[in-house]
């Protein structure tokens, strides 16, 4: 009897002069795995243009109807993709979002990677509605793509 | 065709007419072959091989007998290569295999080689999601391509406003070239230069010049033709389609819209539906716009201290039933007129007239507000055989012989004349156009007979091919009494020749004519508005019945004689008594015994007296005799005739209620607008011009603010005190099926996928054959002959409210022929002033061969340019007098 009480308390001396590992979120965040799928980025190429053609193929992919694409066709003289198509409007509805990456995988383009942002918590509904200038990478991040 | 054989396709045996094809009697066995050059419109061509398929027949022994095998079946000889189903006709016993090791290898090849060249383009490309070669590649293709060398690749262009052309994803299955020519008579459609070079453009690689219909990229089954107006707009996933009946023309062709959210996108054909199947004119195809346009009324309106301001629906509809009930209480009934209606579907024409007659007592009602004079409700009931089984669409184009009478059909019912084209071309149609314009179906390419007559001569015209068909004598299968009133109108008719002389046609070309049309096993006649608006229609519409019997269109059994009317729903506009002397089923309200269900059904005892026909109304309104007009869906004040007399009329009106969509001219003149809802707003049933019952479905919810005319008549019914209580236009359909000739038994649900056209068990209206003679008018005067007629572009106050068709259809002009215009001193795009006995209007000239000399033509429906500013026609017709001015002021 005695001995089992001390095997007890051993495993809670034990624990008791191990380190931690509650995080101290939101001062300390962890690193997510390479894998991991958060929020949404949409990608550029190399030379900035968007890599997004406005297919709306992840649309038809998501099992949760989250995605709203609207095309249009590019100005020649200013165009925002390599072709003559481009998503006038790129919409995620994060709320319906199920974070299962299967319009990463069916992006044809490259275009869309769910990325490790989890912060996605905010006073508004409306505000889950993520649009295209919330998604799109800055100009900095050309050709950036995420290592899967 | 009687004789059938019997094909075995993937073992199931069927048996099918002798001269089908494999790909068609494979469907009918239920297996499916996939196809892309082939078309049910088009002949066979074999240009794709896609529907390879493997063909094989019973061996054969000593004594020409089956050889039989071991286990007793037959044994069959199968051809040592595959062959295209589409161009190998069935014979009997033949065996085909879909599924075998070879069919497969081959149909495989095939893929592959179609592959070879075709871009990766599915994500940015129209055509993905609906893309036949898409799904025959995951259906039939390799997963992989084995090509290793840079792909051959052309420069994408745009082929007008329309048409957008990336070559790079041609198939080279001729479909769209083949379609242009052989249905659109339009030929603008080639391929230059050949094998894997071969790239499809226009001949000169200049923006098509055709009917801009796109029906290429509606046949085209990749995305290689793609239209423009709807480039990159939505996925085929992301739209719910509702099919409609197209609001533009008589023919009827079921609409496909697709619907995004509360947006319609775009209009298409239906491939195996309606009238049309794929078919649709530039006018369904982009006529649609104004649906979504930002001008459309948001709520009714009501004139209160001099101005109109929006209004309550229910505040309206008070005002509306308390005008109404004091207006027939100060000055009876007959004060009030309803006009217009044609535009309505089925149920609500037979609610408008309910209202007039059963509530109002009124029967002041009529469609046919562009009338120029009274035509009897039941003319163009008996001139298209009373209700006898009619010609169909596609009889029509298997016709042996069809005569146009009058109308320019590229305006008026494009389908109709692209049938004719189709007939033309591929069963030995001929046809024969009696026009004083060389409209596009009197274009000799078509190999058919123009009969140019001097305008003003038509019935002159009419009569002479009666005359000359009945010198053959009377036709046989007519009805004993027919037969002799027949006889005894040849004697009173006389001889061609005088016909001749005033017509301008030779009595040989007459006779000619006649002859083709009473020889023809299969034949049609074909008339329209130019005939029943024109100021001698009733003499007019009573030549056609009499040239009907002469020469056997009319038989005891049959009517191969169209109406092609002036409006989508003109036919249910007179089956529903949109006329002032008919009820609904074409009865005489002076028959007790045959009005009595209406009158037990609506409550009411109906007013026995024929009512006032439009331009009556007109005149009567004018001169203050009626006080209040109900106008529905109709530019009134742009159409009806005689500008003058109708601005007269509206200012003499104490009320003037007008439904419509738009803040119209006729509109900004009524004391209440109603704001209703467009035909994509709502269900219901129209008419074609075959008598075929066709429902269309409700694609979107009405515009905030309006509502279908059928609610807004109901409501003022109950506001007027009576107990209307129809919750759908089913109700209303259910009743008119009760009570209607001609609709007895008809359920709304047999109206899908396809209505049927109505026929009446006896003839509606007996035979009258009498001789049609114009009643003794003024004489038009002198000057050229105003000529005017439908286009193609425009049909409506409707259709120039979207961005498409405007764009298309450019500026009226006036068209004059060459020699005219040289003797006026007009030159091409000069300005000129055209002045009829009421007024004048200005625009610029064309100069128009096909116009003959002697008159000038200015197609109506163009917004700037009101014909009816030049005042009433007289006579057989409007004489103006045209010069150049030197103002530029367009329309003015
Ligand atoms: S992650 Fe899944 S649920 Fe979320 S948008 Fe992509 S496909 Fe839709
Ligand atoms: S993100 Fe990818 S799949 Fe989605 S519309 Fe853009 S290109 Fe197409
Ligand atoms: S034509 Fe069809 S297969 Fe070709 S790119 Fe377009 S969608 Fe894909
Ligand atoms: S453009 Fe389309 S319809 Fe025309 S040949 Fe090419 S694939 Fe066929
Ligand atoms: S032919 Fe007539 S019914 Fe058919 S699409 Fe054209 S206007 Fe509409
Ligand atoms: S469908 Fe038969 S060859 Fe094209």
């Amino acid at each position: 009897m005695l001995k089992e009480l001390g095997q007890g308390l051993g495993v809670t001396l034990g624990n008791l002069f191990k380190k931690p590992f509650t995080v101290q979120y939101p001062e300390e965040k962890l690193e997510m795995f390479p894998r991991f799928r958060g929020l949404h980025i949409l990608t550029r190429h190399e030379d900035g243009l968007e890599r997004c053609v406005g297919c709306e193929l992840c649309a038809v992919a998501c099992p949760a109807d989250a995605i709203f694409v609207k095309a249009a066709e590019n100005d020649p003289q200013r165009p925002n993709t390599h072709g003559e198509r481009y998503a006038e409007r790129y919409e995620i509805n994060m709320l319906r979002c199920i974070f299962c990456g299967m319009c990463e995988e069916a992006c044809p383009e490259d275009a869309i990677y769910l990325e490790k942002n989890y912060e996605l918590s905010d006073y508004d509904r409306d505000a889950f509605i993520y649009t295209k200038d919330e998604l799109l990478v800055g100009p900095e991040k050309s050709g950036y793509l995420p290592q899967r | 065709m009687s004789a059938t054989v019997k094909v075995t396709v993937d073992g199931r045996t069927i048996e099918v007419p002798a001269g089908t094809l494999i790909t068609d009697a494979a469907r009918e066995a239920e297996v499916h072959v996939p196809i892309f050059c082939a078309h049910s419109k088009l002949p066979p061509l074999g240009a794709c091989r896609i529907c390879v398929v493997e063909v094989g027949m019973p061996k054969l022994g000593p004594g020409r007998l089956p050889v039989t095998g071991a286990d007793g079946a037959p044994e069959i000889a199968w051809l040592p290569k595959v062959q295209t189903g589409c161009t190998t006709t069935v014979a009997d016993g033949m065996h085909v295999r879909t599924d075998s090791a070879v069919a497969v290898k081959a149909r495989k090849g095939v893929m592959e080689f179609l592959l070879v060249n075709h871009p990766l383009d599915c994500p940015v490309c129209d055509e993905g999601g609906e893309c036949q070669l898409q799904d025959l590649a995951f259906a039939f293709g390799a997963d992989f391509s084995r090509m290793a060398d840079a792909k051959r690749t052309f420069v994408s262009e745009d082929l007008g406003p329309i048409v957008k052309k990336e070559a790079n994803r041609c198939i080279v299955c001729m479909r769209c070239v083949r379609y242009c020519d052989e249905m659109m008579g339009d030929d603008a459609l080639t391929a230059h230069q050949r094998g894997v070079l071969t790239e499809i453009s226009s001949f000169n690689r200049q923006p098509l010049e055709c009917e801009q219909c796109g029906n290429c990229i509606e046949v085209c089954p990749v995305g290689a033709l793609t239209a423009l107006p709807y480039r990159f707009k939505a996925r085929p996933w992301d739209l719910r389609q509702h099919i409609t009946v197209c609001p533009y023309c008589p023919a009827g062709c079921s609409v496909r819209l697709g619907v995004r959210g509360m947006e319609i996108l775009r209009a298409r054909g239906t491939e195996f539906r309606g009238v049309n199947q794929e078919y649709l004119c530039v006018r369904g195809r982009f006529g649609y716009e104004f649906v979504s346009s930002p001008d459309r009324l948001s709520s009714p309106l009501l004139r209160l201290g001099g101005s109109l301001a929006p209004a309550g629906f229910d505040e309206a509809v008070t005002y509306a039933a308390a005008r109404l009930r004091d207006i027939a209480a100060a000055h009876g009934p007959q004060a009030i007129a309803f006009l217009g209606g044609d535009k309505l579907n089925l149920e609500e024409q037979y609610l408008f007239q309910k209202l007039a007659r059963g509530v109002l007592g009124t029967s002041n009602v009529d469609a046919r507000t562009r009338a120029t004079a009274r035509l009897p409700g039941d003319a163009i009931l008996r001139a298209t055989g009373a209700g006898r089984p009619s010609l169909t669409l596609d009889q029509l184009s298997r016709a042996g012989e069809a005569l146009v009478l009058g109308d320019d059909l590229q305006g008026e019912a494009p389908y109709v004349q692209s049938l004719l084209i189709l007939g033309q071309h591929q069963n030995g149609l001929h046809l024969t156009v009696a026009h004083p314009r060389r409209v596009k179906l009197a274009r000799s390419k078509f190999g058919g007979e123009w009969l140019a007559l001097k305008p003003g001569s038509e019935l002159t015209l009419v009569n002479a091919l009666t005359a000359a068909s009945l010198e053959a004598g009377v036709p046989a299968g007519v009805p004993a009494e027919v037969g002799a009133a027949l006889a005894s109108l040849a004697s009173a008719l006389g001889s061609p020749e005088a016909g001749a002389r005033e017509t301008g046609i030779s009595a040989d070309d007459l006779r000619r004519a006649a002859k083709r049309l009473c020889a023809a096993d299969q034949k049609a006649i074909v008339f329209g508005r130019a005939y029943t608006e024109h100021p001698q229609a009733a003499a007019l519409v009573q030549a056609i019945e009499n040239l009907g019997w002469a020469s056997g269109a009319l038989t005891a059994k049959r009517a191969s004689v169209m109406f092609v009317g002036p409006q989508h729903d003109s036919q249910g506009a007179l089956d529903m008594g949109l006329t002032p002397d008919r009820l609904p089923g074409y009865v005489d309200p002076a028959d007790a015994a045959a009005r009595r269900p209406f009158e037990q059904q609506w409550g009411a005892a109906l007013d026995l007296s024929p009512g006032l026909s439009a331009p009556e109304i007109l005149e009567a309104a004018a001169e203050g005799r009626v006080k209040a007009l109900w106008i529905v869906a109709d530019e009134w004040v742009k159409s009806a005739p005689d500008r003058a007399r109708i601005e007269r009329a509206l200012e003499r009106c104490e009320l003037v209620i007008v439904n419509d969509l738009f803040l119209t001219a006729t509109a900004k003149r009524a004391h209440v607008v109603f704001a209703a809802a467009s035909f994509a707003e709502k269900e219901g049933v129209a008419v074609n011009c075959e008598r075929r019952l066709q429902r269309s479905a409700r694609a979107i919810s009405p515009r905030r603010g309006a509502r279908p005319d059928g609610e807004i008549f109901q409501a003022v019914a109950r506001g007027l005190g009576a107990t209307w209580s129809y919750r759908t236009p089913e109700d209303v359909f259910r009743e008119i099926a009760r009570l209607t000739p001609g609709y007895q038994g008809l359920s709304w649900a047999q109206l899908l996928p396809l209505g049927p056209q109505w026929t009446s068990p006896a003839p509606l209206a007996g035979p009258r054959i009498a001789p049609a003679i114009a009643p003794a008018a003024a004489e038009a005067g002198d000057g050229l002959w105003m000529l005017s007629g439908g286009t193609l572009f425009l049909q409506g106050s409707l259709s120039y409210r979207g961005a498409q068709l405007p764009k298309l259809a450019g500026e009226a002009r006036a068209r004059l022929h060459p020699d005219q215009a040289q003797r006026l001193g007009i030159g091409d795009g000069d300005t000129v002033e055209i002045a009829g006995s009421g007024g004048s209007v200005t625009l610029a000239a064309t100069l128009d061969d096909a116009v003959p000399a002697g008159s000038v033509f200015v197609p109506y429906a163009f917004r700037e340019c009101d014909l009816n500013r030049l005042g009433a026609p007289a006579g057989a017709g409007l004489r103006v007098r045209v010069r150049k001015t030197a103002a530029a002021l367009v329309g003015a």
